[in-house]
């Protein structure tokens, strides 16, 4: 999502912000999901964005890339794996479900996911919103 | 992507599904016509849906994925009739019994239209909760700025 | 973090001596703390090492509850409450030790334009 030579506001926020973008993407194919639920032949698709998430974050499990530290006031950054960029998946789910039809699609699953993504989302701009709280905090000096 | 694209394709689903509903209600009302302009009884319609050309991933890996994504949505290739054998009442009296004394009624059953109206019904119903969720999850991401 | 009693200690180790707003280097041997009566030398922990540990702890706090936060995007934890009372709790950590460093500002100002 962010380009690594651009300024980042911090691991988190850049999570939190490549959540929400995940998060639409989802949406648009539940969205597409939902408005085939009758079409002869649809396969459904979903994307992938968390395993995405926790792949642009690095692993913890590389080791030569820990940060030196000579004073024990420094934050020690743990070792990680380089980042990639955030790049999610489409997945078509090909599994036949038994409908005469022929459309995999289940509009009661899809609906759950639905809400279940909208809340994700939600909960995500919330957090989002907590983190540039904390930095205008420290920027103004003051409290809410 | 993101918010219209959503939105878009919710619509595309309601829109097909209210066809769906509309010829539903139309077979249901015609399930005893005998008479049509082009003669012979009603013919049961139905409707057929596709996804709309450039919504799915065409291999996987593709790297435009996201993008047809944003693309897809359903569409109606048109209205058919159902070529299935009429119902056939076996009533002589009737000024339109054919020479053997059948009357053809519509191929019609009301029952099935009933499941598929319910079928049609819900379908609708999930679109328009789509459609709100992702309303809601844009009007979300447009709070941050507020505070 | 008890943040009463860190407070209690705080005004208690800077009351009885001068008010000493460098924190030092990390020694406990620090001249300019050996010169305060009434301060680290009576045993309770010294002003500078009160703030410290609430330095310490806030931050412990603000990296845990952001490291949970990237857990619950990426999927790691479902648990929402954990991670949203972890959030208000460093939260509440940020402003608490904010409006302290606020007031012992205020205080060092108003010390500095005595005229002795």
């Amino acid at each position: 999502m962010n380009d690594v030579n651009s300024v980042s506001f911090g691991p988190t926020v850049d999570t939190l912000s490549n959540a929400i973008a995940g998060a639409d993407m989802q949406q648009t194919a539940i969205a597409e999901n939902i408005a085939n639920v009758n079409t002869p032949g649809y396969r459904r698709q979903s994307v992938s964005f968390k395993d995405a998430l926790a792949a642009a974050e690095g692993d913890s499990s590389g080791d030569d890339l820990g940060m030196l530290t000579n004073s024990d006031r420094q934050f020690a950054l743990g070792s990680q794996a380089a980042p990639q960029p955030f790049d999610p998946q489409v997945q078509v789910d090909t599994t036949d479900k038994m409908r005469v039809d022929g459309s995999n699609v289940d509009v009661d699953q899809e609906t759950a996911q639905l809400a279940q993504n909208s809340g994700y989302s939600q909960t995500m701009a919330q957090l989002l919103q907590v983190q540039f709280m904390r930095l205008r905090e420290a920027i103004t000096e003051q409290t809410h | 992507m993101g918010f219209y694209s959503s939105v878009e394709i919710s619509a595309s689903g309601l829109s097909a599904e209210r066809l769906a509903m509309d010829v539903i209600a139309n077979n249901i009302a015609n399930a005893n016509t005998t008479h049509t302009p082009g003669g012979g009884p009603f013919k049961r319609q139905l409707v057929v849906f596709a996804q709309k050309p450039g919504g799915a991933p065409e291999t996987a890996g593709d790297p435009n994925d996201i993008e047809k994504l944003g693309q897809g949505g359903v569409e109606v290739l048109g209205v058919e009739q159902d070529q299935s054998p009429d119902r056939l009442v076996f009533d002589p009296s009737n000024p339109d019994a054919d020479a053997r004394g059948y009357v053809h009624y519509p191929n019609v059953s009301v029952v099935k239209e009933m499941v598929d109206m319910m079928a049609a019904s819900r379908a609708y119903e999930a679109n328009v909760s789509a459609m709100q969720e992702a309303r809601n999850m844009t009007n979300a991401a447009l709070n941050i700025l507020r505070s | 973090m008890d943040i009463n009693s860190s407070y209690d200690a705080a005004m208690r180790s800077a009351i009885p001596g001068t008010f000493v707003p460098d924190i030092g280097t990390g020694s406990s041997n620090d001249v300019q703390t050996q010169a305060i009566p009434g301060g680290a030398a009576t045993g309770a922990p010294s002003f500078k090492d009160t703030v410290k540990s609430f330095l310490s702890d806030v931050n412990d706090k603000v990296t845990s509850s952001d490291q949970l936060t990237r857990d619950l995007a990426a999927g790691r934890t479902n648990d929402v409450s954990k991670v949203v009372t972890s959030v208000e709790e460093a939260n509440l950590a940020m402003q608490f030790t904010m409006a302290i460093r606020n007031k012992l500002l205020d205080a060092y100002t108003e010390i500095s334009r005595m005229q002795v």
